[in-house]
């Protein structure tokens, strides 16, 4: 092997502890992007229930309908139209914006982890490669890849919960046209199970590679765990 | 040539820049070898005392800097032992 070979290698070790350095951030930006979708449903049920308490508060148009519901009906055409249309749609515009509040600030985060910086060492050549490999903290090292893996498998299920979310969504309404053409009661739990059928099936190739991603990372662990026991007990002084 | 040491344990990255840029530019002035390692004069001169006395470096008759095969075999071994180690990890593709 040559110094370029050497250099290639500490290339990829860097770049791997790189990509987890991005999980580990993961693992912390998806606590943010659940706090910011909640916070999103919060505003939610805090519109209805201002808006339901303002109709109710307007005396009109609300009566108990049969089967025990509580429904407002005319008051809220007092209300300006913009209000009124937003009241019909907040149901999906707000939760929609939570979940692109939460995405963009999870790509931002994503954007601000610090990477290659170590670039520049690298290209003094074997020295370069000696002062990373030295200054590598390997006990903080191991902890970051334990973190991202479980991280990284906490984004693997909101993903694909997520996915599952809007092949209901998606499947809903062509679903329900469809039983009622054929004058049947919709079966919302046989949709769920369709739509996550589906969603298996059409993303089971990302599925493996995210499997696979994991299982690299329990392997690298691994590697490193052996690597830093032979580093820590070289003896390089002279 | 000064036999002061270095004041702490000797750092393996001066120590590989320094044999580095013996080993590409052959002997050097300890001026131009501050300048090229990017070391402060004091502590260049400080870390070749310590590697003259291990016989990693000598003087020449015109007070250069020349590395010895001595120096050159123990830098040798160390890329040999990145070589060894770092060559045996297999890293994942993301």
């Amino acid at each position: 092997m040559s110094e370029v070979q050497v250099l290639t290698k500490v290339e990829e070790l860097m770049g791997a502890l790189d990509q987890v350095k991005r999980y580990k951030a993961l693992t912390r930006l998806l606590v943010d992007f659940a706090v910011i979708f909640l916070a999103a449903i919060a505003v939610l049920l805090g519109w209805e229930l201002g808006f339901d308490f303002y109709r109710l508060g307007s005396a009109t148009g609300c009566y108990y309908a049969p089967f025990g519901e509580f429904t407002c009906t005319a008051s809220s055409a007092a209300l300006p139209l913009a209000v009124q249309l937003f009241s019909g749609l907040a149901i999906l515009l707000i939760p929609m914006a939570g979940l692109l509040g939460g995405i963009v600030w999870v790509d931002r985060g994503l954007k601000k982890v610090e990477v290659e910086g170590w670039k520049g060492v690298l290209g003094e050549g074997i020295p370069g490669a000696i002062k990373l490999l030295q200054e590598l903290n390997w006990d903080l090292v191991l902890d970051d890849i334990r973190a991202s893996k479980s991280g990284y498998s906490v984004y693997f299920t909101v993903k694909v919960a997520g996915y599952w979310m809007l092949a209901l969504v998606v499947l809903f309404f062509p679903y329900d046209v469809g039983m009622s053409a054929l004058h049947l009661a919709p079966n919302m739990y046989a949709l769920a199970l369709v739509s996550f059928v589906l969603v298996v099936l059409v993303a089971r190739g990302d599925l493996q590679k995210k499997y696979r991603q994991v299982v690299s990372l329990d392997n690298l662990m691994w590697e490193l765990r052996w690597f830093s026991g032979e580093f820590k007990a070289a003896k390089f002084e002279a | 040539m000064s036999s002061r040491q270095p004041s702490s344990k000797p750092d393996l990255y001066v120590v590989a820049r320094i044999v580095k840029e013996l080993s590409d530019n052959g002997s050097m002035k300890r001026t131009q070898l501050a300048t090229a390692t990017r070391l402060s004069y004091d502590i260049l001169v400080r870390y070749l005392g310590w590697m003259n006395e291990k016989g990693f470096v000598r003087m020449d008759g015109e007070e250069n800097v020349v590395l010895t095969e001595e120096g050159h075999d123990v830098y040798e071994r160390l890329v040999e032992w990145i070589l060894e180690y770092v060559g045996k990890l297999r890293f994942p593709r993301f």
